[in-house]
């Protein structure tokens, strides 16, 4: 629908007589001048800005130095775990929080579970940052209520040899957002399967397998794809948490930066920027494969 | 299909409110610790009192009302003109609302840092009152996402052609018509994007600690690692903050005005 | 009805303390099509609803054949339901939508894709074309003929219309439901149809179940549904009525007086007294302007009001107090009635259906 009116409307005003048109299109335009300034201002030139250095010596030469240093055991293994905590967290996150937003939805749970599930979810995605830290602190560290609780009950968590200064401890807390913001995207998609379909299904002679298998989960897939690869994005590039809770010690890609910029830790400013640009790569890549598969394999969609 | 409610959905939902409901309590629990033996709200009485609390705080508000007028004035206009007379460019505007969710906050401070520092064109970076601007600025774009799928929303459910239409023909100018047309009526979305905006603002972290300003985040870093039981008080009083913005915005939802073919 | 193959039994249905439908029967003949006509709320739906299985009867049977289906699950029951909104899977062509059934019925894919190219054939649109289209792609007319293949495609021992013509235009939804109808009568699938509307329930139906409050008013060929109809309920809500009070003046007789005027209804009023207060309802195109032959009552009033709707002219006439709708046809060589003169209608007497 999209593809025959867009062409359609932009061509439109602009066939009527040269003169009238003339006058009208820089208005047109100027219009969202404004927007387009701030967003090349202080959005996509700094971008730029730094994947340029990235590419440059430190006397601006062009230069694959920078990128080639990337390739250095320790930073390496600074974005091996930051991708391996960002895709634990999304896909634990992704999956509890369709389970989760499944559950109140077409659970048949009672209604007023759902509005509260449905808050508290908008609430608990926003609750990120330092304070997380804190209350994971409270819970799970060496003096927190389940670690001493446990304890009591002859439960060492420390001792089995759980840290939450840890991956799996980073991960664990970074899913408190991560699996709201999953119940509070995915909730629309779930309700967006009608009731019908079901129904059709049945009379069709199709088991509540059979339909979820050939129906609700390809429907869902895009959602859930598209969610994941946000999910991902927002853990990848969160630091605050990850600082609050564990200093400097758990080595993750953004916390290594935070400590370039703040001091030039690497003794290497080109390197700061490739660190950057590794970044804007990881993210930007996870978004290509969200839109290539999309528009591979869900032709169904408008 | 039917009306029974099934035991993995009670599963999955008391899985899910343990693991959500223990840290609050845990948190809450601790941070009524600070006196040996007793509960007392001995921390909040010390983070209320403490004059760097009450700065920092202040400072973060500020900012983020500041952060909010930057967006309306920004996404407000933007999105009805897109909506008015350059549809075609929707997919793109839509794209570089969506970038800040892709490059992390950490990246484009750090593009700011080297690009506007004192000996740039634009040297924003070299006086308090610039780094102020330019921490304002940043939020706005992080906030961006949030604030304009909030606007267009809202506008998605007015009649923008037509409202526009009728305040030209009784004589309006594009300052009356913005202001006293199209605002009042997406009022309500941009209210609830503001209330988003602030509570990711208030706490944020990255940018205030990468620009040197005193805001509330660096601050909760910095008790953090120097305190034992403030923390817990900061995060509950953190979490109250956030909850209470979402709850303004739930009570909103409900007075926006709703499409009729909406879903 | 001879051969009953669909036989719903004191069947009730409450939801609470609200009953939805209320010790309803009905013997569906093999190969009928009856249509459940009724208001919004009147429990057709969910008459439907508990022969397709998705809602449980509180009590009553449902037999279909020689089985009884009342607790089976609506994947073990082989209906086919149209709904309203179409339903066909967004995520599925034309052809996997029709095949949907097929698959998981465990049909081989070769006779599968044999019955989807017939299936496709039948409502004339050939999976050459059509078949690997989106429903998106579709108008809505296309997409409730995909819908009504995919309910037939498995054979289907009984099919179930939910309101299927509801959503669609004017237009579509006349052309469809005579194809409908046609593809029922090809097939001889017995079918029920579940509609608010009366004129397409007269148009397509073997039989109508008029329902009201859960209960069905009345059942019969739309012939006996709109030109006997058994209550006022069923008279007021299929086709225009003019319903004029009168009061018996001598029963012996069969004297009514209505407006201070005499009619002889002798037969008709079926064990009235006189004095009795009855009402009587006239179809609009059983009543003539003027005199005609064979109508042997007639009642003068006023033209108070002329609507001109091309092919006919609605004249409503005040006898009395009361209005009374009749339609002319309308005829170039002679003037159009005038509002405010004097009129006099006629009508037979045995066209006038006395309620109580």
């Amino acid at each position: 629908m999209a593809d025959v009116t867009a062409p359609g409307t932009a061509i439109a005003p602009s066939a009527p007589p040269t003169a009238r048109t003339a006058a009208r299109f820089p208005t047109r335009w100027l219009g969202i001048a404004p927007f387009i300034l701030f967003a090349l201002l202080f959005l996509i030139l700094p971008t730029l800005y730094l994947i340029v250095g990235a590419f440059q010596n430190a006397d601006g030469a062009f230069s694959l130095n920078s990128i080639r240093d990337l390739f250095t055991p320790s930073i390496l293994a600074a974005y091996w775990i930051s991708i391996k905590v960002s895709f634990a967290s999304a896909i634990i996150g992704a999956l509890a929080g369709l389970a989760i937003a499944i559950a109140i939805i077409r659970g048949g749970l009672p209604e007023w579970l759902r509005s509260t599930t449905i808050t508290f979810s908008g609430v608990a995605s926003n609750f990120a940052g330092v304070p997380l830290a804190f209350a994971f602190l409270a819970t799970l560290g060496r003096l927190g209520l389940v670690t001493v609780l446990l304890n009591e009950i002859g439960i060492n968590i420390y001792r089995l040899g759980f840290n939450i200064l840890s991956f799996w401890g980073l991960t664990l807390t970074y899913l408190f957002f991560q699996i709201p913001l999953m119940v509070v995207i995915i909730t629309p998609a779930i309700d967006g399967l009608k009731k019908e379909w079901g129904e059709a299904a049945a009379t069709l002679g199709a088991s509540t397998l059979q339909y979820w298998r050939m129906v609700v989960i390809p429907v869902l897939w895009p959602s859930f794809l598209g969610t994941l690869v946000l999910l991902f994005a927002n853990a990848f590039g969160a630091i605050a948490t990850a600082y609050a809770l564990t200093g400097s010690s758990l080595n993750i890609v953004p916390i290594l930066l935070y400590a370039q910029i703040r001091g030039d830790v690497l003794h290497n400013p080109n390197l700061g920027y490739a660190l950057a640009f590794g970044m804007i790569v990881i993210t930007g890549l996870a978004n290509g494969f969200y839109i290539w598969f999309r528009t591979r394999s869900e032709r169904w969609l408008k | 299909m039917n009306r029974k409610s099934s035991p993995w959905a009670w599963l999955a939902f008391f899985v899910g409110a343990a693991y959500f409901l223990l840290p609050l309590i845990a948190t809450f629990e601790f941070s009524l610790r600070m006196e040996r033996g007793v509960y007392s709200f001995k921390a909040y009485q010390v983070v209320f009192g403490d004059p760097r609390f009450q700065e920092t705080f202040l400072y973060s508000v500020t900012v983020a009302i500041f952060t909010i007028l930057l967006g309306v004035l920004l996404v407000v206009p933007t999105a009805y003109w897109i909506r008015l007379r350059l549809p075609q460019l929707r997919p793109f505007v839509e794209f570089v609302t969506l970038l800040p969710l892709v490059i992390p906050a950490i990246v484009i401070v750090f593009g700011y840092i080297r690009m506007y520092g004192s000996n740039s064109p634009l040297p924003l970076l070299a006086s308090t009152g610039g780094t102020n601007v330019l921490l304002v600025i940043g939020y706005a774009m992080l906030s961006l996402p949030y604030m304009y799928r909030a606007v267009d929303t809202g506008l998605r459910t007015i009649d923008v052609r037509t409202l526009t239409e009728a305040a030209q023909i009784l004589g309006a100018g594009w300052v009356t018509i913005i202001g006293r047309i199209i605002l009042p009526n997406v009022l309500i979305a941009v209210l609830s994007g503001a209330f988003l905006t602030f509570a990711i603002v208030i706490g944020e972290f990255t940018m205030a600690s990468l620009l040197n300003r005193p805001a509330f985040g660096p601050y909760l870093q910095l008790v953090g690692a120097n305190r034992a039981y403030e923390p817990a008080a900061l995060a509950v009083i953190s979490f109250i903050i956030t909850w209470g913005c979402m709850s303004v915005i739930q009570v909103l939802a409900r007075f926006a005005p709703r499409s009729p073919n909406s879903r | 009805m001879s051969d009953t193959f669909l036989s719903i039994k004191n069947i009730s249905k409450t939801f609470g303390s609200v009953t939805v439908v209320d010790d309803f029967n009905l013997d569906v003949a093999r190969g009928e099509f009856v249509s459940f006509l009724g208001p919004s709320g009147c429990g057709k739906t969910t008459v439907l609803r508990m022969v397709a299985g998705f809602e449980e009867p509180s009590a009553g049977q449902i037999v279909v054949g020689d089985k009884d289906v009342t607790r089976l699950k609506p994947n073990q029951r082989n209906v086919g339901m149209v709904f309203q909104a179409y339903a066909l899977f967004p995520n599925l062509t034309v052809a996997q939508n029709v095949a949907f059934g097929l698959k998981v019925g465990g049909v081989p894919k070769a006779e599968a894709d044999r019955r989807v190219g017939e299936m496709l054939e039948l409502i004339k649109l050939p999976v050459s074309e059509y078949g690997d289209r989106y429903p998106y792609q579709l108008s809505g007319g296309q997409q409730q003929r995909i819908a009504l293949a995919r309910a037939l495609a498995p054979k289907p021992k009984l099919l179930l219309l939910d309101e299927p013509l509801s959503a669609l235009d004017a237009k579509v939804r006349v052309s469809l439901r005579e194809e409908i109808r046609a593809i029922q009568k090809e097939l001889g699938i017995t079918t029920i149809f579940v509609t608010h509307d009366q004129e397409e329930a007269l148009s397509i139906s073997d039989r109508i179940a008029v329902m009201y409050g859960g209960k069905a008013e009345q059942v019969g060929t739309p012939f006996e549904i709109y030109n006997r109809p058994a209550t006022k309920f069923v008279a007021n809500f299929v086709g225009t009525l003019n319903v004029l009070e009168g009061t018996v003046a001598d029963a012996g007789s069969g004297k009514v007086r209505v407006a201070s005027q005499e009619l002889a209804l002798a037969g008709k009023l079926n064990g009235s007294k006189t004095g009795d207060t009855l009402s009587l309802a006239l179809r609009p195109e059983a009543i003539a302007l003027g005199a005609r032959p064979g109508n042997d009552s007639r009642l003068a009033g006023e033209i108070t009001d002329v609507h001109f709707l091309g092919s006919v002219i609605r004249v409503r006439i005040g006898v009395g107090g009361k209005q009374i709708s009749l339609d002319t046809f309308n005829n170039s060589s002679t003037p159009p009635p005038v509002v405010g003169d004097k009129a006099e209608i006629s009508f037979s007497s045995g066209d006038v259906l006395v309620l109580h």
